[in-house]
């Protein structure tokens, strides 16, 4: 009996040491990364206009590392990194053709969210055709229904 | 018309059927906007990265002290500049120079000098997507090779050196 209560007392006491350092981990890991975010944290542009054009441009373009986000959401080091660029490129007074043109080049049209139309007109045209298609079908079956 | 749902379902399964045959690049295919480009201007550190190398074929290599796979390629890239044929130039990106310099005096120091890169300012330009990267430039400054894979034996044997001997003899 006595092995017994000694095995559960010894347990509950490595169960107690795990727990208070799990509490000091998760305290460091809170610091650690509050202060990591901390170091992340977009410098806006002084000018208002300008910084919301840039978040507005943000939208329009895909993290290269993310699957389906912008740079606007994505906490990713490259999308940092290519927030930094888009702010630059405007206060050097280009456009924002200009700048997802430049873009583009580097990464290709994967980095625009909306692929551009001239290069998928299918893509774009499709829902498009088929909802006609469909309301064609809709009508000619009602038509014939009724001479019927 | 009865025949109309039957119509329209082949057409879909036609349009499914073409999206699916239709013969795409492999998704890892990886074109560099830079290669036979010359190496982007650019400032990083106060020095001018394409005057630093200008001359010389060089190896440039992204790294970061956080990053797992440049702890991986090191070991390569320290045999790369023993061969004494090219220099290899590393970029720290998204790094400060202590925490560079740290990860560098623990893991060896391949490169004849670095520059860090604290903002990424390099990543547009260089069309990066992360660490590491590696880029071969000729002596006339124009960007002849990019990867976005770390580093191995196999890919410093069979793409690299015989670039670098190509280019370097």
């Amino acid at each position: 009996m006595k092995q017994y209560i000694f095995v559960i007392a010894s347990r509950m006491a490595a169960w107690r040491s795990i727990l208070k350092m799990d509490c000091v981990a998760l305290l460091a890991m809170t610091m650690i990364s509050g202060a990591a975010y901390a170091l992340n944290v977009d410098t806006p542009l002084a000018n208002a206009g300008q910084e919301a054009r840039a978040r507005h441009l943000f939208y329009e373009i895909r993290c290269v590392v993310c699957e389906g986000e912008s740079i606007a959401d994505s906490p990713a080091e490259v999308a940092q990194a290519m927030r930094k660029n888009v702010r630059e490129q405007i206060v050097e007074g280009k456009s924002d053709a200009q700048i997802k043109e430049f873009l583009t080049r580097q990464y290709g049209e994967r980095v625009l969210m909306k692929p551009p139309f001239e290069n998928h007109k299918m893509l774009w045209l499709s829902p498009g055709l088929f909802l006609l298609l469909g309301l064609a079908a809709a009508w000619w079956l009602l038509v014939r229904r009724k001479k019927a | 018309m009865r025949f109309l749902p039957l119509i329209m379902i082949g057409l879909l399964s036609l349009v499914l059927a073409f999206s699916v045959l239709k013969k795409e690049k492999p998704v890892d295919a990886f074109a560099s906007p830079l290669v036979g480009k010359p190496l982007p201007a650019i400032v990083i550190d106060g020095r001018d990265v394409a005057q630093m190398v200008q001359g010389e074929a060089t190896v440039i290599n992204f790294f970061a002290s956080w990053c797992a796979p440049c702890r991986l390629e090191q070991p390569e890239l320290m045999a790369l500049a023993r061969r004494d044929n090219v220099p290899v130039v590393g970029i720290a990106w998204k790094n400060s120079q202590e925490d560079a310099a740290a990860f560098l005096e623990k893991h060896g120091n391949p490169f004849r000098f670095w520059l860090s890169d604290v903002e990424g300012k390099s990543t547009v330009p260089f069309a990066l997507t992360g660490v590491p990267e590696t880029l071969v430039v000729n002596a006339k400054g124009i960007v002849v090779y990019h990867t976005k894979q770390s580093l191995n034996r196999s890919l410093v044997k069979e793409e690299i050196l015989p670039l670098i001997e190509r280019i370097n003899p």
